[in-house]
């Protein structure tokens, strides 16, 4: 270049995008907190046995029982399932996973405190003070005025 | 294990117990309740089999074909023994039945009569005597000895006589006892003959019945026992059908809430793909003069073409 000026090159972008990008990632960071928010299970996962299925079962008792084999004696090794809306008949995990994480609890209560942190308050949506958005920043590589 | 919601289903099953099509309650499911009926106690076309389930009658009349088996297994047909006949009994041990108990008496009057016979002879041959001045002489004494001579053979003649004919119509009478005896003897031998290859015969048969009887109840109880299992297995299949359709409902329910829940995520993904588009970024380039750029282009200006 030519002595006794100054040539600046600069980058820059379509208004729109870079809307659409700083939306983007704000976006992207309010999803983070609240996929690091666990979700517990809701409503059945597996169907029950149908009453025919049952009755076949029966059946094979009966079949052993004729013979003199031995049987279930009409023990129920399966849950009692659940009915739920609209006459879903079937069953939920919930249940052993509430143990699991009351268990997990009172072993690791440390543990435990840590990991909510990262997601909201399921009652109050407070974010957790681990949340992406409470993350300190300290911008260190933006240049003279470059940046905002 | 709670009832479905298909009304016909609870219908048909209450509980833990199964009702069957009669409405009888098959209660329980342990291995005490389906204990099968001892054979002896059942016979074909009763009704109790009609009230068994596919596996009770299966079992009941794999028992019964089974126990009646081995027992033909051990089976012997009646031993036919041929019928002998003893030594013909005698004519003369027969004969004593038929003498005629009476004989004695009949000859002894016969030879009494002779006897007054014989008397009345020699009072008429001692008037004769007398009348010829003859009585208590040689002639009498002579005539009077031929008279008895001829009495006492005809006494003997008689009684000999109808002592033959006794024997011999008792001989005739024992002769044809023992004919007849041993015509029924020969008679009585065919029968009893005939009788134990019939017995046989049909002790035989009555055994091969029971044989294919008891194969047929085998059968029988094998055909039940497919019944059983058919029934069963529509039962598997269709209340398979059943639960995946509750599955089915569980998993759109499932994926409807996950979807919601879940939308954020969903959301991002999509963005993704948006940020991943060709960038709309431009380059400029500016020039800022200095202050020896300006006296150049002076210099140029006046430079003379």
């Amino acid at each position: 270049m030519a002595k006794g000026g100054t040539t600046n090159a600069q980058t820059t972008l379509p208004k729109f995008q870079e809307t659409a990008i700083q939306q983007g990632m704000g976006q992207a960071r309010d999803v983070a907190t609240y996929m690091d928010t666990p979700m517990p299970l809701y409503g059945p996962q597996i169907a029950s046995f149908s009453p025919l299925e049952q009755a076949s079962f029966q059946g094979t008792d009966m079949m052993a029982g004729a013979f003199n084999m031995p049987t279930s004696g009409g023990q129920q090794y399966l849950p009692q399932p659940q009915t739920y809306a609209g006459g879903i008949q079937g069953y939920s995990a919930r249940p052993m996973v509430d143990e699991m994480m009351s268990q997990f609890e009172a072993e690791r209560p440390g543990q435990a405190e840590y990991r909510t942190t990262f997601g909201i308050d399921p009652i109050t949506g407070e974010v957790g003070s681990r949340a992406l958005e409470n993350q300190p920043v300290a911008l260190e590589m933006q240049g003279g005025g470059g940046g905002k | 294990m709670a009832g479905g919601a298909n009304p016909q289903m609870t219908q048909a099953t209450t509980g833990q117990g199964v009702t069957t099509q009669s409405g009888q309650p098959v209660t329980g499911a342990g291995p005490t309740t389906y204990m099968p009926t001892p054979p002896t106690q059942l016979r074909a076309g009763s009704m109790s089999y009609s009230r068994m389930n596919p596996y009770q009658q299966a079992a009941t009349a794999q028992a019964g074909a089974l126990g009646r088996t081995t027992e033909l297994m051990d089976y012997s047909p009646e031993r036919v023994q041929a019928a002998t006949l003893g030594t013909p009994a005698a004519a003369a041990s027969q004969m004593q039945n038929y003498q005629n108990p009476y004989e004695s008496q009949v000859v002894q009057q016969t030879l009494r009569d002779i006897g007054t016979q014989a008397q009345l002879g020699q009072q008429n041959l001692a008037a004769q005597a007398q009348q010829a001045k003859a009585f208590g002489g040689s002639r009498h004494g002579v005539a009077q000895a031929q008279g008895m001579q001829n009495y006492t053979q005809q006494m003997a003649d008689a009684a000999s006589r109808m002592r033959q004919q006794g024997f011999n119509t008792a001989l005739g009478a024992a002769q044809f006892d023992v004919g007849q005896q041993q015509q029924a003897a020969l008679a009585n031998q065919a029968a009893l003959n005939q009788a134990s290859q019939l017995n046989q015969a049909a002790g035989l048969q009555g055994a091969n019945l029971n044989l294919q009887a008891a194969n047929q109840l085998g059968a029988l109880g094998g055909r039940s026992f497919g019944y059983g299992e058919a029934i069963q297995d529509r039962q598997m299949q269709q209340g398979a059908m059943q639960r995946q359709m509750m599955q089915n409902l569980i998993n759109q329910g499932q994926g409807s809430f996950g979807q919601m829940t879940g939308a954020p995520m969903g959301l991002q993904s999509f963005l993704s793909g948006v940020y991943g588009a060709p960038s709309m970024a431009g380059q400029s380039t500016s020039f800022s003069p200095g202050l020896f750029n300006y006296m150049q282009l002076g210099a140029q200006k006046m430079r003379p073409y």
